[in-house]
């Protein structure tokens, strides 16, 4: 009977179009790790965890990153370019689940300020779902108290997730600044008599944005990385955690969803990225 | 008319043995070389991220002369104990010394990073350079591939390929090799498509040399410098990747004195005992950052349009 359910008789490429058709139709299969519910459901719960988690850490990156890069971009070779140099090698070096800890020991258990994980007090009652984002559900029914929660609850993990892309978009940030600030143009506007602060801001950094804005939709997949050593350390429920109890537990349909879903937010993340181009850069016109 | 007699006798050159010769030889090579090395003792990062990786590797080597204990040695009257001048990082929930097991890691995790970025080297640079120097279809078919495997995140990628093999250390590097050489294929294709129209190329190819010899003796030579870089930082990111699926339940077995299992462990008790999880960690900090900073001063100094 399961064999005749599962087309098991049939020849591969036979049961590959039932796959892809099954993929149209949204039928992921069953989960076996969730107590067989459709891995589709399943996905659909987690995943808006795990988005809102990655964009706070890529906002958090932008906010972070591109201000010291430009910090240390301009300020070439003195000691704040040595300090943002070594701050984002720590960054790429610095294992996240341990970073994820030591964030939990500091500021759970010494401080106090940030609670421990998860994503509200276990007490506290999820917003009503519209986008299934606690922080953007808690707004829109008007519930201030939650919404404060979630964000405290959302800050560490964030925090710990976006340190390493840090690392990278400062870094880049940097490289492009260099680049830029020797360009012709930088040297006219400056022979304009512009202040310092609109040649950096206005002429240089808008073309130094250009390779920062590739890295960051490339960032957004080691991000989605990330997701699952963060979620595992922070016990958020996102699609990180349910792929690594799928994977221990030999659970291939919610496995195989699970990577789907990742690679298409993937190409998704790198079509916004390309389209952005033409707002960044008005000589990129695709024709 | 009297045509001038030209002097063919070349005048023998000197005999220098096998020493002199090789000196001669690679007069240049030697210069370049002795030119970097003064260029990397000026850049004082790069030299401790040297410094940090001889000692590991170092530890590596000689870990049991240098370890105070066992890595396996459970004492069951010493559980839990903090940082003192018996344990130096305290011991774990079985009395093993965290201290012997940190030194121990690194017979686990430095082969790891090592074994990874090697097989991803061979296999992505042969595939990289065949792929640059022919060019057309076989270009467009490699090319490809490596699009399919870089549009996974590297982590779940591992993961999966983790996951179907089972869990063991072994499984871990394969599946990392898997994941990591298309950057490497990338990487030399690059260099390769550059190379290949550079004027030794077309004299090597009208003294009649193979494809082959071109592709090993002339483009992968001349490729060398950002794969040296690249798998320098490589190495780090390699030992952090292995680290972190060990922590999420590939690779190493419980209880095994790996980084990312003792990080693991750790996590359990590090309300109360603090020192399981951070030793361990911050070994894993240490070592990719001493690669990472390393790899970070060879670029600036192996990349020519950074020199000055």
């Amino acid at each position: 009977m399961i064999i005749a359910q599962h087309h098991l008789n049939d020849p591969i490429p036979v049961q590959y179009v039932y796959y892809i058709n099954d993929i149209l139709h949204f039928n992921l299969g069953l989960s076996a790790s969730e107590g067989g519910r459709p891995v589709a459901d399943a996905l659909a719960q987690y995943f808006p965890a795990t988005l809102e988690l990655t964009i706070a850490a890529m906002i958090l990156t932008l906010l972070i990153g591109i201000p010291i890069g430009i910090l240390s971009g301009i300020r070439k070779d003195r000691i704040e370019d040595h300090i943002v140099r070594v701050f984002s090698l720590c960054g790429v070096s610095i294992p996240i689940f341990w970073f994820g800890l030591i964030l939990q020991y500091v500021f759970f258990l010494k401080l106090g300020w940030l609670p421990l994980g998860g994503r509200l007090p276990d007490a506290m009652v999820p917003p009503p779902a519209v986008t299934g984002l606690y922080t953007v559900d808690s707004l829109l029914a008007g519930q201030w108290n939650t919404f404060v929660q979630a964000v405290l609850h959302l800050i560490m993990p964030a925090f710990c997730l976006s340190f390493s892309s840090l690392a990278v978009i400062s870094r880049l940030t940097r490289s492009s600044m260099l680049e830029a600030m020797s360009q012709d143009f930088v040297r006219t506007a400056r022979a304009k008599g512009l202040s310092e602060r609109a040649v950096v801001l206005k002429h240089a950094l808008r073309n130094a944005l250009i390779p920062t804005t590739t890295m960051a939709g490339l960032a957004f997949g080691g991000l989605l990385s990330g997701a699952v050593l963060t979620e595992t350390v922070f016990m958020w429920p996102g699609i990180g955690r349910y792929s690594t109890r799928a994977i221990t537990s030999n659970d291939f349909a919610s496995i195989m969803g699970f990577t789907l879903l990742v690679v298409v937010v993937y190409v998704v993340m790198n079509l916004v990225v390309d389209l952005l181009y033409v707002y960044l850069d008005p000589r990129v016109k695709y024709e | 008319m009297a045509t001038e007699v030209q002097d063919f006798t070349v005048k023998a050159p000197p005999k220098k043995g096998v020493i002199g010769d090789w000196l001669e030889k690679n007069d240049s090579r030697i210069k370049e070389l002795k030119y970097s090395l003064r260029l990397l003792f000026k850049s004082p990062l790069a030299i401790i991220g040297l410094i940090i990786i001889l000692i590991f590797i170092f530890l590596m080597l000689f870990a049991p002369y240098v370890a105070p204990y066992k890595p396996e040695a459970f004492n069951w009257d010493a559980m839990l104990q903090p940082p003192s001048l018996q344990h130096l990082f305290g011991t774990d929930q079985y009395g093993g010394d965290i201290f012997s097991r940190v030194i121990y890691g690194a017979q686990l995790s430095l082969p790891v990073g090592f074994a990874v970025v090697i097989s991803a080297i061979l296999i992505g640079s042969t595939i990289g350079a065949i792929s640059g120097y022919y060019g057309g279809a076989i270009d467009e078919l490699v090319m490809r591939v490596t699009d399919i495997f870089l549009s996974f995140p590297y982590l779940i990628l591992a993961m999966v390929v983790c996951a179907a093999l089972g869990r063991s250390l072994e499984h871990v590097m394969m599946a990392m090799a898997i994941t990591w050489w298309p950057a490497y294929a990338r990487l030399v294709r690059g260099q390769a498509l550059s190379i290949r129209e550079n004027k030794y190329i077309e004299a090597a190819k009208s003294l009649g040399a193979s494809n082959r010899r071109i592709i090993f003796k002339h483009l992968l030579p001349n490729c060398l410098s950002p794969i040296i870089v690249q798998a320098t930082m490589d190495v780090g990111n390699a030992i952090l990747t292995a680290a972190g699926l060990s922590f999420i339940g590939f690779g190493a077995a419980a209880g095994q004195a790996e980084w990312g299992m003792m990080v693991s462990t750790g996590q359990e008790y590090m309300m109360n005992q603090w020192w399981i999880a951070t030793f361990p960690g911050l070994a894993i900090l240490l070592v990719a950052l001493g690669f990472n900073l390393f790899g970070d001063g060879l670029r600036d100094i192996l990349d020519p349009k950074l020199r000055r």
